[in-house]
């Protein structure tokens, strides 16, 4: 039910988008703008900064969709990257580490430790889903979704062989799709139980 | 190779992640293509990750999107005419002294005049700009005005309803299967004082070829017709049904397509008493 949802938002705002539809940047705003935020703001923490690029990668978007390719990618993974490379080229940039300088996340000297010590909920920005994820498996998805970790720098940060990444990365996906389905099984529960009570 | 196997491997997910050495996202992205099982768990992989983002999504602030669309806005017209189109600069001053005056004033509003030109032609175009916004936006204002005035009707509607239904002087009465259909039911709302009738089908099987529900309120007098139900009635709609006053009992009976005056009460299907 809710892929579809997602389908149809996508093959709207890709059309307006390749035709050059001043709309399509409105609709790319509104149903694309806070998840992809949610993609910047890990990695900037500063949430003017985010929106700052958010704005770049708005435009980047705009500017690139003829490279798209629908064939080898949803559409919001392919704006995901986008926006994350952004945000990354953002932090390494001169102004940013100027700006930030008292802060501890410059990626080029990364502070690794904050993710397994403290819960990094209370940083801004990250997931609040990823939360009801267990440890293992929220860690994962942080250091190789929401950050810029390589698959040999998640390894050693988490003290685990290079080889179980990989499955590890899986099973953390599997875990977070259960916890989708489970609350995408129960909103059109309640919609269709309400109808059910109501009689329209 | 042992496809399942490859799923379960987690390289599908770092493909997504973009956490792979280039040779090794080639190979995931020759796998894709030749093996749909493949192209459909990294789409799913994406879903979830999509949906994750969504589900921690924050709104930016709108002014971002202003700027965008002004930066759009800033390309997106056709280049105004530029100084390399206007026609070739005027011609020497003739060589008599006596005759540059007259020329250099034809010039000077020849030049004049051009200026005037291309400002209200970039006015104009300007202008059109505007306009073509302005009849968008007032189009897209009336189309959701439109569905605004729809969607407050139906509200409207429901509300009534829904205010009859929990009325106090309002009994529901279910209506229950007969040995014909033991497990189909229905209901009706039913209010003597507001002189309203309301009928929902909770459980009615599509009726069979040929044949039809009707449904039935009998009073002291014997069974009056109160209509035939919509094949395609849905069980979740509550219709708004004829009233009639000091009904003892409704039921649905089935029978042939477009009804009967009278009911062929060996074909009742439910039935429920006012209590």
């Amino acid at each position: 039910m809710l892929s579809t949802k997602m389908d149809e938002r996508q093959d709207i705002v890709l059309r307006l988008l390749q035709q050059r539809d001043q709309e399509g940047m409105r609709q790319l705003f509104k149903h694309y703008g806070g998840a992809l935020l949610s993609i910047i703001d890990p990695v900037i923490r500063q949430p003017e900064v985010s929106e700052e690029v958010l704005h770049d990668v708005l435009l980047k978007i705009w500017e690139n969709i003829g490279a798209y390719d629908a064939e080898k990618s949803r559409l919001f993974t392919w704006m995901a990257r986008i926006a994350r490379n952004a945000a990354i080229d953002r932090i390494r940039s001169k102004s940013f580490r100027k700006q930030s300088k008292t802060e501890a996340f410059d990626v080029t000297v990364r502070t690794h430790n904050e993710l397994s010590q403290t819960p990094s909920m209370d940083h801004i920005g990250v997931s609040k889903l990823l939360t009801r994820l267990d440890d293992n498996h929220r860690s994962i998805i942080e250091l190789l979704y929401l950050r810029d970790f390589t698959q040999t720098e998640a390894a050693e940060e988490l003290g685990l062989p290079l080889g179980t990444i990989k499955t590890r990365a899986r099973r953390a996906i599997l875990q977070l799709r259960t916890l989708l389905q489970r609350e995408m099984v129960w909103l059109p529960f309640l919609y269709l139980s309400l109808k059910n009570i109501f009689g329209y | 190779m042992d496809i399942t196997k490859y799923i379960a491997s987690g390289v599908l997910e770092l493909y997504v992640l973009d956490r792979l050495e280039p040779a090794e996202r080639r190979e995931v992205e020759r796998y894709a293509s030749e093996h749909p099982e493949i192209r459909a768990e990294i789409a799913s992989i994406e879903s979830s990750l999509e949906a994750l983002a969504e589900a921690d999504a924050r709104m930016p602030d709108p002014s971002v999107l202003t700027r965008v669309l002004a930066s759009l806005g800033d390309a997106a017209p056709p280049a105004p005419p530029t100084a390399s189109t206007l026609p070739p600069a005027a011609p020497p001053p003739p060589a008599n002294p006596l005759n540059w005056l007259p020329w250099t004033v034809a010039l000077l509003m020849a030049a004049a005049a051009l200026v005037l030109f291309f400002g209200r032609q970039s006015d104009r175009s300007a202008y059109d700009d505007l306009r073509g916004q302005f009849d968008s936006l007032q189009s897209d204002y009336e189309r959701q005005q439109a569905l605004c005035d729809t969607t407050e009707l139906s509200l409207r509607a429901a509300e009534l309803r829904l205010q009859t239904v929990t009325n106090p002087a309002t009994t529901g009465i279910l209506l229950a299967g007969t040995p014909n259909a033991p497990n189909s039911s229905a209901i009706v709302f039913y209010n003597p004082v507001l002189n309203e009738t309301f009928f929902r089908a909770t459980n009615l099987p599509p009726p069979p070829a040929g044949k039809q529900y009707q449904l039935w309120a009998i009073d002291a007098s014997g069974p009056k017709d109160l209509g035939v139900l919509a094949f395609n009635l849905s069980n979740s709609n509550l219709l708004s049904v004829p009233h009639l006053s000091d009904v003892a009992a409704f039921a649905i009976t089935l029978e042939d397509v477009g009804g009967k005056p009278t009911p062929d009460l060996s074909q009742l299907q439910v039935i429920g008493n006012v209590s």
